[in-house]
């Protein structure tokens, strides 16, 4: 900052004389000096700034995929158990229970804006699945039908609108569960349970299909998917992991009644560790 | 040849003078105000820190609930004592540095009584519990309007005195100060704008007031103190800024990083952009550059002087200020490495350490600084006690050492207590309490030092300042009846 | 920035600059917003409008039902009358606190004449004790 031009000699105080009272305080200030022209010694600046960008790279590193406004969650993210526990999987349910328990979420995130939340639909543009024949029927007919979509008559002769394909992202476990879900829900006793087994068969028949790609109708339904998924058929109270809809032993029943109590070591001898969904 | 001197000399002086003079009204005014907010803070904090180590004290009243007094702190700290010490210092500042009269004193404090207003109002209605609940913006909605146009009002003169200014060059602290100024409402008007007037996702606003506690503290009220500084330092000391260059690497990395600072602190949320928090850490870690460049630029012009340690007041508070600068470096990178203490000290009392150690223990003292060197200027009188200035610094110094630590070290372990998630969640409380202990008894130390500084700055207001050509020093002797004559500092 | 050029009208041009660098940051923002308003495109948007709607309701619904004032006034009303009020004689069997020495003198009484073979009196502590005694409502004053 320059100053106008005077000599920059302000030890003197000769000035006092002559500056009028009260103005001391200014008077005896000192002249900002023109600021030095020090040059920035290299070394040691770049090393120090390399160091801290080095650290401010390593933090951002853990925020994975950078402008992705993706994802929720880090990728890669796997809850760790908390120290000083064993990791004590969720106690494991009957598959029935599991494969609905899936299937409800499907129904909710998918069916439920067309289907209606009692799956009553609305009478004119989307039946109703309660009592329907064709999802309490053959299970390949009905895998069919979710994964492809759907036009023209259905099973009781009407025309509804057009149901979208479903298949598209779905995950074996996914329609395995919205299949026991609509076929054990709403009404509908079935009492049987598919599995995932099955429900990867049944993609796979799909994807095999002369018209792949487009949505079914009732003909080639008659045609040529009347008839049960192949699979080994799981009995409904067989215990599973509710992560993994594998099934767990029995000698694992005894300890989930209780919720999982810290530290206890409750590991059951068999179960798979439990992966997140 | 002298006598040209001593002419250009003193037209020089009238015309500094003449600056201090038209200032005069408004200055006096911010810093005296700010100084009772200030007081207004300290109690609330007082009040606040005791509710978590006994809330059973003043339960029965129901405007004195930690939600509300603790949200009335901070906000009378930033709103009343942070922005109009602010405001005194950066006008003053600018003026002398432009070295052009004021011609808006009249209108500049009329904003200033006008913000007062508002801030009261606002106080006032938080403490009734209409706050908003977002941490530095708890204000009910009506105030941010009328605090936005005040600052305009109050601020754009210096904008004016700048563009017609003397002089070729910039002084650093020009640039810092102008910098802040231009930056405030781009940081006010977005985040209040954002979270009150358009509506958006609640997390990303959660985020976005994160943002602005960060930039607010960064780009506006860290900027004025080392603006402050750069001006205090080479004009106390007489010696100049060593290095230029290292001066512009401060402030241009300041301005490239501090605005992307801030959201670390919902590491882990929901969040749709998940890189956003590790950002903040980084750039937050990253600002380390800027506050030790500068700090290190300061402390060099300073300790170049013939004196082994300064003797003005000014210069001490500086100093103090410039040492909470390098903590505040140290702490950031401390309180974001992801891995460890990121996820430590989130939800802890570390985040509260860190914002007082910006707010007072380096934007406060350095306005302390600026305040005990610009108030003789307007009021052409000395400070009359360097008992009391000695008392203010000393216990504040005590005090915010006390707090800083106690509260970033609590952090830890608080966080530590919160991981341990085999033991019931009040175990976490139970670490905690002594340091909210140690936070109360520090804040009452800060009360103590400030009301020297109170009765000083009030006698100083009130006209009984010293009629002395000689300063005060602080290493005198004790008894300052007879002032003993010192070469000019 | 020499003195000579110091005039007013390079005042009045600083000003409004000044007032409009300051106040550029709210039109910027505010063109931001609004080229930024999208009709719902996917399930999670059209739900929040459906629930941002119902949260305005729930929000008048609540300061219509909840005037602090007569709460207030209600609440004094209400401590005047307490200290007043006598208690009422417990009649009926459901008013009795389960685990008071009421309660345990009332199941004694009936557990005697049931006499023999009847297990131990129920275990102190009434929160544990697993019968079938309904909540009992507070008495009114």
């Amino acid at each position: 900052m320059s100053v106008p031009s005077e000599p920059a000699d302000s030890s003197q105080p000769a000035v006092a004389t002559a500056v009028p009272p009260g103005h001391a305080v200014v008077a005896r200030e000192k002249q900002i000096p023109e600021n030095g022209n020090e040059i920035i010694s290299l070394w040691p600046t770049t090393i120090i700034c390399g160091a801290l960008l080095l650290l401010a790279g390593f933090i951002l590193d853990y925020g994975g995929d950078h402008l992705s406004y993706g994802s929720l969650f880090r990728e890669g993210y796997v809850r760790r158990t908390p120290p000083g526990s064993v990791a004590t999987p969720l106690p494991p349910k009957t598959a029935l229970e599991a494969y609905m328990a899936r299937g409800k979420k499907v129904f909710e995130g998918k069916c439920i804006t067309c289907h209606g939340p009692d799956a009553k639909g609305n009478g004119s543009t989307y039946p109703s699945l309660v009592g329907s024949a064709w999802a309490n029927g053959e299970t390949e007919r009905f895998a069919m039908i979710i994964l492809n979509g759907l036009q023209g008559k259905i099973s009781n002769g009407r025309i509804y609108g057009v149901m979208p394909p479903q298949g598209i992202g779905m995950t074996p476990e996914e329609l395995a569960g919205i299949m026991t879900y609509v076929r054990n829900y709403f009404g509908n006793t079935k009492g049987d349970v598919i599995t995932s087994e099955m429900a990867k068969a049944a993609m796979k028949i799909s994807a095999a299909r002369k018209n792949a790609g487009q949505s079914v109708t009732a003909e080639e339904l008659t045609a040529d998917h009347v008839k049960a998924l192949p699979g080994n058929p799981v009995d409904a109270t067989t215990l599973v992991d509710p992560l993994t809809l594998e099934p767990v032993q029995a000698a694992a029943a005894t300890a989930p009644a209780k919720a999982p109590v810290p530290g206890a070591a409750v590991a059951p001898a068999a179960s798979p560790a439990p992966k997140t969904p | 040849m002298s006598s040209t001197s001593s002419t250009a000399e003193l037209s020089d002086v009238t015309l500094r003078s003449g600056i201090d003079r038209s200032l005069r009204h408004p200055v006096m005014f911010f810093l005296t105000s700010a100084a009772a907010w200030l007081a207004v803070s300290i109690l609330l904090a007082i009040v606040a820190s005791v509710k978590v180590h006994w809330p059973q004290f003043m339960d029965d009243c129901e405007y004195a609930s930690y939600g509300r007094v603790f949200a009335a702190h901070t906000n009378t700290l930033i709103y009343g004592w942070g922005f109009q010490a602010g405001f005194g210092v950066l006008i003053w500042l600018m003026a002398r540095m432009s070295r052009q009269e004021c011609r808006a004193a009249g209108t500049i404090l009329t904003a200033g009584h006008v913000w007062n207003l508002v801030v009261s109002l606002g106080t006032l209605g938080l403490l009734d519990g209409r706050g908003t609940g977002m941490p530095w913006m708890e204000f009910p909605a009506f105030v941010w309007p009328g605090l936005l146009l005040c600052y305009l009002t109050i601020v754009v003169w210096s904008f004016i005195q700048f563009r017609v200014r003397k002089g070729e060059r910039t002084h650093v602290a020009q640039w810092y100060l102008l910098a802040a100024m231009i930056w405030f409402p781009w940081i006010f008007i977005t985040a209040n704008g954002l979270l009150f007037c358009a509506s958006g996702h609640p997390l990303m606003a959660a985020a976005i007031n994160a943002w602005f506690k960060s930039a607010l503290m960064f780009l506006y009220f860290i900027p004025i103190a080392l603006g402050t500084a750069y001006y205090l330092a080479p004009k106390l000391s007489g010696r100049p800024i060593p290095s230029t260059s290292l001066a512009r690497l401060g402030f241009w990395s300041l301005a490239v990083v501090a605005p992307w600072a801030g959201m670390q602190k919902l590491a882990g949320s929901p969040l749709s952009g998940v890189f956003l928090p590790y950002l903040g850490a980084a750039a937050t870690a990253l600002l380390a550059i800027p506050l030790v460049t500068a700090a290190a630029n300061i402390l060099r012009t300073i300790f170049s002087s013939e004196e082994k340690l300064p003797k003005s007041p000014a210069l001490h508070f500086t100093l103090a200020g410039l040492m909470g600068l390098l903590l505040l470096a140290v702490a950031a990178i401390a309180l974001n490495l992801p891995g460890s203490s990121l996820k430590l000290t989130q939800f802890s009392i570390s985040g509260y350490g860190f914002e007082i150690l910006a707010l007072y223990g380096c934007f406060s003292f350095m306005m302390f600084g600026a305040v005990y060197f610009i108030v003789p200027r307007i009021t052409c009188s000395e400070w009359v006690s360097s008992r009391f200035i000695n008392m203010h610094f000393f216990f504040s110094v005590y005090g915010i050492v006390a707090i800083a630590f106690g509260a970033l070290f609590g952090g830890f372990i608080q966080g530590s207590a919160q991981e341990a998630w085999l033991q019931p969640w009040e175990s976490v409380t139970d670490v905690v309490r002594p340091y909210a202990a140690v936070s109360t008894f520090a804040w009452c130390v800060i009360l103590f030092s400030n009301i020297f500084f109170f009765i000083h700055l009030a006698m100083m207001w009130m006209g009984l300042g010293r009629r002395d050509s000689n300063p005060i020093l602080l290493d005198s002797p004790a008894d300052m009846s007879a002032p003993i004559p010192q070469p000019n500092p | 920035m020499d003195p000579t050029r110091d005039n007013p009208l390079l005042r009045f041009n600083t000003f409004w600059w000044a007032v409009w660098t300051f106040l550029m940051f709210a039109v910027l923002l505010a063109a931001v917003i609004l080229f930024n308003r999208k009709p719902p495109s996917n399930l999670e948007d059209a739900a929040a409008v459906a629930r941002y709607a119902t949260k305005e309701k729930l929000g008048v619904a609540q300061a219509a039902a909840l005037p602090a004032a007569e709460i207030a006034a209600a609440i004094a009303k209400v401590a005047a009358a307490l200290p007043a009020a006598k208690p009422t004689a417990v009649e009926l069997p459901e008013q009795v606190v389960p685990g008071s020495p009421t309660a345990f003198k009332l199941a004694a009484d009936t557990a005697a004449p049931a006499a023999a073979g009847v297990s131990a009196p129920p275990a102190a502590g009434g929160k544990n004790t697993p019968t079938a005694t309904p909540p009992v409502a507070p008495a009114k004053p």
